[in-house]
């Protein structure tokens, strides 16, 4: 608690759901490393489609779980090939294929909901949770985009979109009129023209550590290719942007 | 009948992306193992008489048409090995937009990933004379953010390969620059879109893997 200090509020709340991924992000039988506060995780998808988080450390070893893979429907470490089950107890030991290991060998497991195309998990240990933030009205779909890293604090990243760093979810209107996705010769009706004028891009962003900053982008609704490829050019400029002004504002620090 | 020789450091990653090429386009050579460590064969004049400047991977032999002199680096053996492999393996495309982008992903391996091989190099034995001490991941960083941001739009349109519509020897000449990054410590994770295309690679037949890339994942 005697370094809480240096740190920005919103950097060690590790309170409530955080996003880990987007869910198009982790495929069936895959896994992969996402951190909330100082908790390390390994997020992995078994071949049905339900994910689960652990502690992203080995009991063997300490390998990093996240390292390894998704066999048989458990996580594997890349050492040793020790196996997980859903509920972190180990179940394989390959270089003792006729021993069932004990039941105290075991990693910790978190919840976690998947929802809005996201991934959520929750580190605090509350019992019974509510569910995560909503991203849109329950009429509306999402459409994921991408994830992005920004090399930035994530209050930087706030003040560029214009959210409270206290607001994790920022809702941009991206305009659609400077793509080329309608021929000249074929120009939209008015109707068509109003529709297609802009798109709501829901940006759900994550502190990964003081100087790094995760955002999950997805559009509102459903989109086409061309939208969501434009969406994701948007979230790359945003990073560029963001990681120039804060690089500026270190160098204005220091002089 | 042909009867290649592949000149070849296991730990280097360019004779990684030599060997992998190899393996998937189904071209046979047989491997001979070059020391850089101790006895530095790669400077004794007999290796400078193929690779004049010790450079590896290198490539010789006889191919199934003739002799085919000795070329070396891992850009010249890909694009050889792609046109030994057999016609419509379509490795190496022949469309001149394919060929193109082909070209430009060949040459951001040899300028833009530079610096990431580097770092690894550095990692994982050391400085030698032409590493000054400032080496930082950031440039490496810079170079697998540009592919990421491409393989995101890939995904987006619903392509798996970063050119056209099936493997291509860019792939592999990307591929072990991604694989290998753990090596001098920049994570997977920050990159879904290279991880997405790196499981495509590890399941196209005949993929080998190498100290330092897992198999699975």
């Amino acid at each position: 608690m005697t370094e809480q200090g240096q740190y920005a509020p919103e950097e060690v709340d590790a309170h409530g759901w955080r996003p880990v991924a987007l869910g198009l992000d982790l495929p069936p039988a895959s896994v992969t490393g996402a951190r909330i506060g100082e908790q390390r995780l390994a997020i992995w998808r078994n071949s049905h489609g339900d994910v689960r988080a652990s502690d992203d450390r080995c009991p063997h070893r300490g390998m990093r779980l996240s390292l390894g893979f998704v066999r048989d429907d458990m996580l594997a470490c890349l050492y040793h090939g020790w196996c997980f089950d859903a509920e972190g107890r180990c179940r394989t030991i390959p270089a003792h294929p006729g021993l069932k290991p004990a039941a105290t060998i075991r990693t910790t497991t978190f919840p976690t909901i998947e929802s809005d195309g996201l991934i959520w998990c929750r580190v605090d240990g509350v019992e019974r949770p509510e569910s995560p933030p909503a991203l849109t009205s329950p009429a509306h779909r999402t459409t994921p985009v991408r994830t992005i890293r920004i090399d930035a604090p994530t209050r930087s990243v706030s003040r560029a979109l214009g959210i409270s760093p206290d607001d994790r979810t920022a809702r941009v209107n991206l305009p659609l009129h400077d793509i080329a996705d309608t021929p000249d010769d074929n120009a939209p009706t008015p109707s068509d023209a109003a529709a297609m004028s802009a798109v709501t891009v829901v940006v759900v962003q994550h502190a990964v550590g003081r100087e790094e900053t995760r955002l999950y982008v997805l559009i509102e609704g459903d989109a086409p290719t061309t939208t969501i490829q434009r969406a994701s050019r948007w979230a790359s400029s945003l990073r560029d942007k963001v990681e120039r002004e804060h690089k500026d504002a270190i160098v204005v620090e220091h002089v | 009948m042909s009867d290649l020789v592949l000149y070849d450091d296991e730990l280097d990653e360019d004779c990684y992306r030599a060997r992998l090429a190899l393996a998937l386009c189904g071209v046979v050579a047989r491997l001979h193992a070059v020391d850089v460590t101790m006895a530095r064969e790669q400077d004794a004049p007999s290796f400078r008489m193929l690779s004049p400047s010790g450079r590896l991977p290198a490539l010789q032999g006889m191919t199934g048409t003739g002799d085919l002199p000795a070329i070396c680096g891992a850009t010249a053996v890909l694009r050889t090995v792609a046109a030994l492999a057999a016609s419509d393996s379509g490795w190496a495309p022949v469309d001149a937009g394919d060929v193109a982008c082909v070209a430009h992903w060949m040459s951001f391996v040899e300028c833009e990933l530079a610096p990431a091989r580097r770092l690894r190099r550095l990692a994982l034995f050391g400085p030698s004379a032409d590493d000054c001490d400032t080496q930082t991941s950031t440039p490496a960083h810079a170079a697998l953010r540009v592919m990421e941001d491409h393989m995101t739009l890939r995904r987006i349109s619903g392509r798996s390969w970063f050119v056209g519509n099936r493997p291509t020897i860019a792939d592999i000449a990307l591929f072990p620059s991604f694989a290998l990054c753990r090596d001098y410590g920049l994570s997977h994770d920050d990159y879904p879109a290279l991880r997405r295309w790196q499981s495509c690679v590890k399941r196209l037949p005949g993929f080998i893997a190498m100290p330092g890339v897992p198999e699975y994942g």
